[in-house]
């Protein structure tokens, strides 16, 4: 037995504890439950592991693998960021699905076995609904939209993993044979939490509603821990290259659309994860490194933006372009962490998005996939045109016509200090990037702070904002909403959960009414009730007759 | 304001450019147009012109409604 302890422990301790805690208390605790996390995976030995036999599985509910440690460490370094940056000003029941969330997503990457995995995905679906929820009931619907799809992306994964155990005879986590049965099933089970279009449509309707600081916490896990999966079973799919084109140019091409804040920067992580779903397309080690250290970075540059979007709604209690703008003045030092993020996922030299996003788009240019390149290269344009120039413009300045915006609120030092930190992660792996090179999974050598490198990224942002000057005017937010491929099931699930909420509710009212009758008999005897049952409504009578097959069901079992 | 910084922007492009000619010419390039002075500046332009004048009136005209249709 190994005397190792998994970083999840603390994360779900802090979940067990919530409940007994004062609001005071809650705060240190998730804190302090993240701190401990993150100590614990900077402790883990490297490939440690933990491994136990379970109804004659052999399972490893821990294998600390470089690919592993890198993502733990984000996700749980992330994780004190965001409580820091929550702190005060989230509910107990959100504090315990954050934790319940970070807990999940490290059990996720750190798995090394698929039973271990689905377990710690599922509960990362649960705990993200949760968050979700406690926005309050503006936010009910998209998270029962959330839960469906990821319950029925659960379903495919569960029905690959049975074929794939079928066909291997294991359930450890080994790059999975694109012939093999099971195979397809559990990429589209990963492919949905990847959000891959058309799959994605839950992101952009889940997140903008949940609360602003639980939309920071939703942003780093779900995503990014399919990412990883994605690199331990499918690279080299080639099916993925072109999924992950797509999917960066669909989210850049919604979110120069958009006028929410939060849903445009939900649409960029659509597009942030294609680049990385297509670097684990092209699965060649320099690739598979983009696509890691592009989730690292992306975990910290994305967390920063919807930090200081949460900051801004805090102060404002505004979130749309059109109803901002003249905040630059007294948002000054949030303007400053905004454009840090912004200017971080464009790919401005020496922040961190330079150094993980080149790597991915050098790798389609060395696989001799000119299309390819060319896509991300005019994604990238349209992730600086949408949101360090359009977004934070409008946001902070706006047009010289509009009213001005009124800051009701300072924004908080803790929240201060949680964008900081992410900040100073964006700049210390983009000036630093060996820090994070050397840690990753595979063996590739690359220096992105070559002449040609930041030449010709500064002149596709010098450009850009060229054409921004002349044009920003057509740019603008307007009053609108946007419509994606969630509408084509919206009303039809809406429909089928009412109906199925009247079934549930009608059966049980019978079943109750059904058993108070049985009692009465049994109380008052046979006779004194037997008049009664030509009255009994036909539903009672249905619910008595399935409660007796149910029972019978129960005991045939037991038996 | 906007006059002194577009003509910042041109001159940096131009430098840029100017740049990649003399210290830029990749060693590593893959395909003929990494190797073409100012292909990037063209692209930037040219993507940024395609996202504001067909992707955001294409977008408004068949993606777009007015709030309050939502939900």
């Amino acid at each position: 037995m190994s005397s190792l302890l998994h970083p999840s422990l603390p994360l779900l301790l802090g979940v067990a504890a919530m409940p007994l805690a004062g609001a005071g208390a809650r705060r240190v605790l998730t804190l302090l439950a993240t701190t401990i996390a993150l100590a614990m995976v900077l402790l883990l030995p490297r490939d440690a592991s933990i491994a136990l036999r379970l109804l004659d599985m052999d399972l490893e509910p821990l294998r600390a693998d470089a690919l592993g440690r890198v993502m733990a460490v984000a996700f749980t370094l992330f994780s004190v960021m965001a409580s820091l940056f929550g702190w005060g000003r989230t509910s107990r029941g959100a504090q315990a699905a954050s934790l319940a969330l970070a807990a999940a997503g490290v059990g996720v990457v750190l798995a090394g076995d698929l039973l271990s995995m689905m377990l710690a995905w599922e509960l990362l679906a649960v705990s993200s609904m949760f968050l979700v929820w406690t926005a309050g009931p503006h936010a009910h619907g998209a998270g029962y939209r959330y839960i469906i799809f990821h319950l029925i992306g659960g379903l495919f994964l569960l029905a690959g993993v049975v074929s794939h155990l079928q066909y291997a005879g294991s359930l450890a986590i080994v790059p999975m044979d694109p012939s093999a049965p099971g195979a397809w099933l559990v990429l589209i089970g990963v492919a949905i939490n990847a959000a891959v279009p058309p799959l994605h449509a839950w992101l952009p309707d889940a997140y903008p509603r949940a609360t602003p600081v639980g939309t920071v916490f939703l942003s780093a896990f779900t995503t990014k821990s399919a990412v990883c999966i994605l690199l331990r079973l499918f690279a080299g799919y080639d099916v993925l290259v072109w999924a992950g084109a797509a999917m960066a140019l669909y989210g850049v091409i919604f979110a120069v659309l958009e006028n929410d804040i939060r849903r445009l920067l939900s649409y960029h992580i659509v597009s942030q994860v294609g680049y990385m779903v297509c670097g684990v397309g092209m699965g060649t080690a320099l690739s598979l490194n983009g696509t890691t250290s592009h989730a690292f970075c992306h975990i910290f540059y994305k967390g920063l933006l919807l930090m200081s979007a949460a900051a801004v709604i805090h102060a404002t209690g505004r979130g749309k372009l059109t109803e901002l703008g003249h905040i630059a003045k007294p948002l000054r030092l949030t303007l400053a962490f905004m454009l840090i993020g912004a200017f971080s996922i464009s790919g401005v030299p020496l922040l961190n998005g330079f150094v993980s996003k080149s790597m991915v788009v050098t790798a389609a240019a060395e696989a001799h996939l000119p299309a390819i390149e060319f896509m991300l290269v005019c994604a990238s344009v349209g992730t600086f045109l949408s949101i360090a120039l359009k977004m934070a413009w409008y946001a902070f300045f706006g047009l010289a016509e509009q009213p001005p915006c009124r800051v009701q609120q300072h924004v908080p030092a803790t929240m201060v200090a949680g964008m900081a930190l992410a900040s100073a992660m964006c700049i210390v792996t983009g000036l630093f990037p060996d820090l994070l090179y050397r840690y990753l999974p595979y063996r590739a050598d690359y220096h992105p702070y070559t002449a040609n490198h930041v030449l010709t990224a500064l002149q596709l942002l010098a450009a850009t904002t060229l054409v921004f000057c002349f044009f920003h005017r057509s740019l603008a937010g307007r009053a609108t909403i946007t419509l994606d491929v969630d509408r084509l099931y919206r009303r039809p699930l809406a429909l089928a959960l009412d109906l199925g909420g009247a079934l549930v509710v009608g059966i049980s009212s019978s079943a109750e009414r059904a058993v108070a009758w049985l009692i009465a008999a049994a109380r008052d005897g046979w006779l004194a009730t037997h008049e009664t049952t030509r009255r009994l409504p036909l539903a009672q009578k249905i619910a008595l007759v399935a409660l007796f097959f149910a029972g019978l069901w129960l005991l045939c079992r037991m038996a | 304001m906007m006059r002194g910084i577009v003509s910042v922007l041109l001159a940096l492009l131009a430098l840029l450019a100017l740049g990649e000619y003399v210290w830029g010419t990749n060693d590593h390039a893959v395909f003929p147009w990494h190797r073409w002075p100012g292909f990037h500046v063209a692209m930037g332009i040219g993507a940024s012109l395609i996202a504001i004048f067909i992707i955001k009136p294409l977008g408004k005209r068949l993606l777009q409604r007015p709030e309050g249709e939502d939900e």
